[in-house]
């Protein structure tokens, strides 16, 4: 249509104040002045558009034809533009929408982790994040080749990592590597001891030269078998020292665990209410600041904080966030009778001795005292275990 | 003028006939845009009387809200509600 490229090389809308319009337009055509949308107002006056370089031509016309023009409207892209670039403000806005965008176009949002099958992704996630990757980390601070080394020296299961970022997004291509089977090094002088105190059972030896008998009482840190290897003369029953060896071998013992448990008849039981109070505040370079403040008290009370870190734009700023729940608390005072409270000290006893027991230990004998006081039980449990208490120790 | 014309005809014969009878060839789309080759200039223009000159006299074109869309040596284009064209020979 043409009138695009008039916008951008720019037009005026002229009002013409002349006696002898059609004498103007006349004059104005022969002269190779180009004039659009021409529209009479009234008798005298007429406006219409003119391409901006060729206002200067037109002024000439109006001065033989005795006529006055004004400029009424500049239109099109340059105008436009000038009068934009004035605008401060605008510009300034602009400016730092720019640099927010490039600014952001610079940090790491997405991080697509590919090819692993046994290894989980929060372990290689993890990885990254001590090598100073995470989400809304600038990504032309990292030295992609360094992390790739890193993480293949930290996690062996990983034979090669490809880090590769691509726009906002880093790419992590996983290939895993199978690993070899444990070798067992025999030359390696290893002694086997014993992890706990007990008395031996059962004795598989099957490298080395064991110390102890069946029977005996063993202590924490004492040498079962030992890789020496000595050779008996059959001439004075004497021991020649041969050579050091890896020593292998199970040495089962029974091992004695005991604990004491005691339940008061008169208890003071405490039990949620269901009241609660809410407070909320952050707390800026170690100073309170409530939110929400709650002023009841309550004589008995639990109270739960729950604190959380704000961040801002991926940086840790020093304000945290607490939300505190104080629940209301009934105390009563409860009666058990003798064996109500023999109970409660047995299990409680149990779970106690639960802890201390290895899951692979078979349980030989369990044994239960009971003690009745004045106000209160007491409870002895005695748990007799079985179990492999070898260790090997290198030398 | 003249001197144009007559060289236009003297380098080819298969020239339009506007050209060579040197007559205003007008293009009437609708009532709304009227368009005229070969004029010699504005008479008389107003919003709702426009008088162009020719060679074969006087062309009166009434109607209402008359806008001259371009204007050259050769064509006029005139947009607006077109009632009336007159030719007036002198």
């Amino acid at each position: 249509m043409g009138r695009d490229q008039e916008f951008l090389d720019g037009y005026l809308i002229v009002e013409l104040n002349s006696f002898c319009i059609e004498k103007f337009i006349n004059l104005a055509y022969n002269n190779g002045i180009k004039l659009w949308d021409i529209k009479r107002k009234d008798l005298i006056t007429a406006q219409f558009k003119i391409s901006s370089d060729d206002f200067k031509k037109i002024k000439k016309v109006a001065k033989n034809t005795k006529s006055k023009i004004k400029i009424v409207q500049k239109k099109g892209l340059g105008f436009y533009v000038y009068k934009v670039l004035r605008r401060k403000l605008f510009i300034l806005g602009i400016i730092v929408f720019i640099f927010i965008l490039y600014y952001l176009s610079n940090l790491i949002w997405i991080i697509d982790i590919r090819g692993n099958k046994n290894i989980s992704n929060d372990e290689i996630v993890k990885a990254l994040y001590k090598n100073g990757i995470k989400i809304g980390v600038m990504k032309n601070k990292l030295d992609l080749k360094q992390i790739e080394s890193n993480i293949v020296n930290e996690i062996k299961q990983i034979s090669l990592i490809s880090l590769s970022i691509d726009g906002v997004k880093l790419n992590v291509e996983v290939v895993e590597r199978t690993l070899p089977p444990e070798i067992v090094d025999t030359e390696s002088p290893v002694d086997i001891i014993a992890k706990k105190d007990g008395v031996v059972t059962k004795i598989f030896c099957y490298r080395g030269t064991p110390l102890i008998k069946s029977g005996e009482y063993v202590k924490k840190g004492q040498i079962l078998i030992t890789g020496d290897i000595f050779r008996t003369n059959r001439d004075d029953n004497s021991k020649e020292y041969v050579k050091t060896i890896h020593s292998l071998g199970n040495v089962y013992a029974k091992i004695w665990y005991e604990i004491f448990e005691e339940q008061e008849l008169v208890y003071n039981k405490s039990e949620r209410t269901g009241n609660y109070i809410k407070n909320e505040y952050m707390i800026i370079n170690g100073k309170k600041v409530y939110i929400n403040k709650n002023d009841a008290k309550f004589e008995n009370y639990d109270k739960i904080e729950n604190r959380t870190k704000i961040n801002l734009l991926g940086y840790n700023i020093p304000i945290e966030k607490v939300e505190e729940k104080i629940y209301e608390l009934k105390v009563t005072k409860v009666n058990y009778s003798i064996d109500e409270a023999i109970e409660i000290a047995t299990n409680k006893a149990e779970q106690e001795i639960k802890k201390q027991i290895p899951k692979d230990a078979t349980i030989l004998d369990k044994k239960y005292d009971k003690i009745i006081e004045k106000n209160k039980v007491k409870v002895r449990l005695l748990i007799i275990t079985e179990e492999n208490i070898s260790y090997e120790q290198h030398r | 003028m003249k001197n144009k014309m007559k060289r236009k005809i003297s380098e080819s014969l298969e020239l339009p006939k506007e050209v060579i009878m040197n007559v205003p060839y007008i293009r009437i789309l609708g009532n709304d845009e009227l368009q005229i080759e070969n004029h010699k200039g504005i008479v008389e223009y107003s919003s709702d009387i426009v008088r162009l000159k020719s060679s074969i006299g006087i062309i009166k074109i009434e109607g209402k809200d008359f806008l001259i869309k371009e204007i050259n040596p050769e064509t006029v284009v005139l947009t607006g509600k077109i009632k009336n064209l007159e030719f007036i020979s002198i």
